[in-house]
């Protein structure tokens, strides 16, 4: 478990947050290793994204976090949003002087991202302007601008329709990318994952390379 | 919102050019270390002496607020005819201080006078804040009522019920007002606190001073323990039994002030030489003496009153900006912020006037202590209202590290407009006070003001506080509207999203 590959190793732990009633997770223990793409299903509330937090909690300063509900600034443009996810990387006074008047390597840099999501054309409208799908996008933009080789993502194609969100999965698994991701759309995480892991009832029901997932143990894992 | 921050940047660079941005004394940093000394070593024996003053500063505040609760509830009642509403803003837009030099003639310096001038302002005051709660309160237990039952109890069962934690919250707020226009009401000779307070800053004397300060604080600090809703009975018919031995009044000034002294000098000028007082209508030359004033003292002081404005309304932004970091829980937790929410509550507390006075002995009299008076109290007062916002705002796990990074980009963009909104709203204020700052010597409008009472010249004194009126409801109006435009971006952002 503890070769040079993981990215992160959590045993037997008991996840819970005490200002919250949220949900708690017992017993888990997983390791990830380093180019894995790994989905987290499960029914709502059942704690996916506590176990995600919890893993980003660990790793906080080499991966990117996509945040369900975007978490987005939602009077700045789009472009802003994603410079963001390199603030600690710029000299703060850099950082200051972009905010009102963007660099053009930054724009440049960003917009190398935001052509293969197809939000370039929106990259200055302010994202209170702009969609429920482009700010999901943004959100991912924002994540793999930070130049992480890894990235923890909340449902990231939660809000995308069905076509683009193909187009995004496949871009983030098809790359040397480590990613964990809550995926409520469990035809998405058998097509692009290569392991799922199914929460229920606070434990960990099964952790399977895709390949020995069978639809029993699918219909177990959502029914009572 | 950006195209408004940039025009009032724009235009306070431009007023710089015209400030008088001189520093005078010729060592300031000498006297900060003086004050700062007398605040570390307060003398606290002066406050037994000083009982009667601090006294005096509450009873006025009381006497005062009440009288105006009264008159606030019969404009409120009425604030629908508009001859009321435009009542209410004009005595709302002069300072108590300038009621004062109003009331002075007629009652001369005593109790009444300075609780005349509390009382007159914020009757203006009340009424609007009371007649905004009655608009914005709660409809539906009114109209679940029975149909059948009256007007008038249905507005004791169901109206005041509604809205009374309201007018309790903002009645108390503006007795703390009150007690803050009560004790500058001292500087010019009233006795209550700041009648001493003037005499140390002037004689230097800190340790003197920064114990009375503090008492001030503290009488403040405290208010919560001491003005309980089943005590203000008590304390009103104590104000009202001190202050009703010391009650004077003079039928026979009121009449002299209304028809001989406030009448144009032209008129009266042949019946003074004479000796017999006289009127004489003279319309060429009343409209000449006029023409004078406008332009040669009204002119220029509202253009100075402006200047000092629309400088320190930009700074007051600014400083809010940094007064706001200092005390979010976001970024000084550890802390729970008390170093910073200690000195937003001094800046907050300490009222304009005696701020000013302060930087005035630092500096030597330019507009810099005026600008800085104003910038501080007013940051803090911005700065108050603003954190509230801050403090909701939920921070995403992975945020900068970097609080400035964090500041910039997660925290200001979303509260700017709140922000802008409540500086806006302390436009108003700012250039009443603006205007008072004049009898510190700046050539502001209350510098005109001072020197036609110095001159005994009440109908000059009517005509440049009427001017001061005016431009003030000006920009209470020009304000109102610039955030109604705030608010309107704002919606289009909830629309689109």
């Amino acid at each position: 478990m503890s070769d040079k590959q993981s990215v992160v190793t959590l045993t037997d732990e008991t996840i819970s947050y005490a200002n919250t009633r949220g949900p708690v997770l017992k017993d888990i223990s997983l390791s990830i290793q380093r180019g894995e793409h790994v989905a987290i299903a499960g029914p709502s509330g059942v704690g996916k994204t506590t176990l995600l937090k919890r893993l980003f909690k660990e790793i906080s300063d080499k991966a990117a976090f996509v945040h369900q509900d975007f978490s987005l600034v939602e009077q700045l443009s789009v472009y802003h949003n994603i410079y963001m996810g390199r603030l600690d990387y710029y000299s703060t006074f850099h950082n200051l002087l972009n905010l009102f008047r963007p660099f053009k390597m930054s724009i440049f840099a960003v917009k190398k991202i935001t052509e293969q999501l197809a939000i370039s054309e929106i990259l200055f409208k302010r994202v209170d302007q702009v969609s429920g799908g482009q700010k999901q996008r943004t959100a991912i933009a924002r994540a793999l601008f930070n130049g992480s080789d890894c990235i923890l993502a909340d449902e990231p194609v939660s809000s995308i329709d069905q076509v683009n969100a193909e187009k995004i999965l496949t871009r983030l698994t098809d790359s040397s990318l480590t990613l964990v991701a809550s995926m409520h759309n469990v035809s998405f995480a058998l097509k692009y994952f290569s392991r799922i892991i199914g929460l229920k009832e606070g434990r960990i029901f099964f952790d399977l390379p895709r390949s020995d997932i069978t639809t029993d143990q699918l219909q177990k894992l959502y029914n009572q | 919102m950006k195209q408004i921050t940039l025009f009032f940047i724009g235009i306070a660079c431009l007023c710089l050019i015209f400030a008088d941005l001189e520093v005078i004394s010729l060592d300031p940093w000498f006297e900060i270390g003086r004050i700062f000394q007398g605040f570390l070593k307060p003398d606290f024996k002066v406050l037994f002496e000083l009982r009667t003053s601090l006294v005096n500063t509450v009873i006025f505040a009381f006497c005062g607020s009440s009288l105006a609760f009264i008159g606030g509830i019969v404009g409120a009642f009425f604030y629908k005819v508009t001859i009321v509403r435009y009542l209410c803003s004009s005595v709302r837009s002069i300072h108590e201080i300038f009621w004062s030099f109003l009331f002075l003639p007629l009652v001369g310096l005593n109790p009444t006078c300075g609780i005349l001038a509390i009382a007159v302002h914020n009757t203006g005051i009340f009424a609007k804040g009371l007649a905004e709660i009655y608009q914005e309160a709660d409809r539906k237990p009114y109209d679940a009522l029975p149909k059948k039952i009256g007007k008038t109890s249905a507005f004791f069962y169901a109206i005041i019920p509604v809205i009374y934690p309201e007018i309790k919250h903002f009645t108390r707020y503006r007795f703390e007002c009150a007690l803050r226009s009560s004790a500058v009401l001292g500087f010019i000779g009233l006795p209550t606190i700041g009648f001493h307070l003037e005499t140390f800053f002037r004689e230097g004397m800190y340790t003197e001073a920064s114990a009375l300060l503090i008492a001030f604080y503290l009488l403040i600090a405290s208010l919560k323990f001491w003005l309980r809703e089943k005590m203000v009975p008590l304390y009103l018919v104590c104000a009202w039994g001190i202050v009703s031995t010391k009650f004077t009044f003079s039928m026979e000034n009121i009449i002299r002030f209304f028809t001989y002294e406030i009448i144009p000098w032209p008129m009266r000028k042949q019946g003074f030489v004479d000796g017999t007082n006289s009127l004489t209508f003279e319309i060429g030359n009343t409209i000449a003496w006029l023409k004078d004033i406008l332009f040669l003292e009204a002119m220029p002081g509202i253009f100075n009153t402006m200047v000092l404005t629309q400088i320190s309304f930009v700074l007051a932004g600014l400083a809010t900006m940094v007064l706001m970091v200092t005390v979010t829980k976001h970024f000084a937790p550890g802390l729970k912020g008390k170093p910073g929410t200690l000195l937003l509550i001094v800046l907050r507390t300490t009222p304009e006037y005696i701020l000013a006075y302060i930087c005035i002995q630092i500096f030597g009299p330019s507009m810099i202590p005026a600008i800085l008076a104003l910038s501080l109290h007013n940051g803090a007062i911005v700065a108050f209202l603003t954190v509230k916002s801050i403090d909701q705002i939920p921070l995403p796990m992975d945020r900068s590290k970097g609080i400035i990074n964090c500041y910039f980009y997660e925290v200001i963009p979303r509260i700017y407009g709140v922000f802008l909104a409540n500086l806006f709203y302390r436009w108003e204020v700012m250039v009443r006070e603006s205007a008072l700052f004049g009898i510190l010597g700046i050539y502001t409008l209350g510098f005109y003001v001072d020197s036609a009472i110095s001159d005994d010249k009440m109908d000059k004194v009517i005509i440049i506080i009427a001017v001061m009126a005016l431009l003030n409801i000006g920009i209470d109006s020009l304000s109102q509207r610039v955030r109604r435009k705030i608010k309107s971006e704002g919606t289009i952002v909830a629309k689109a999203a």
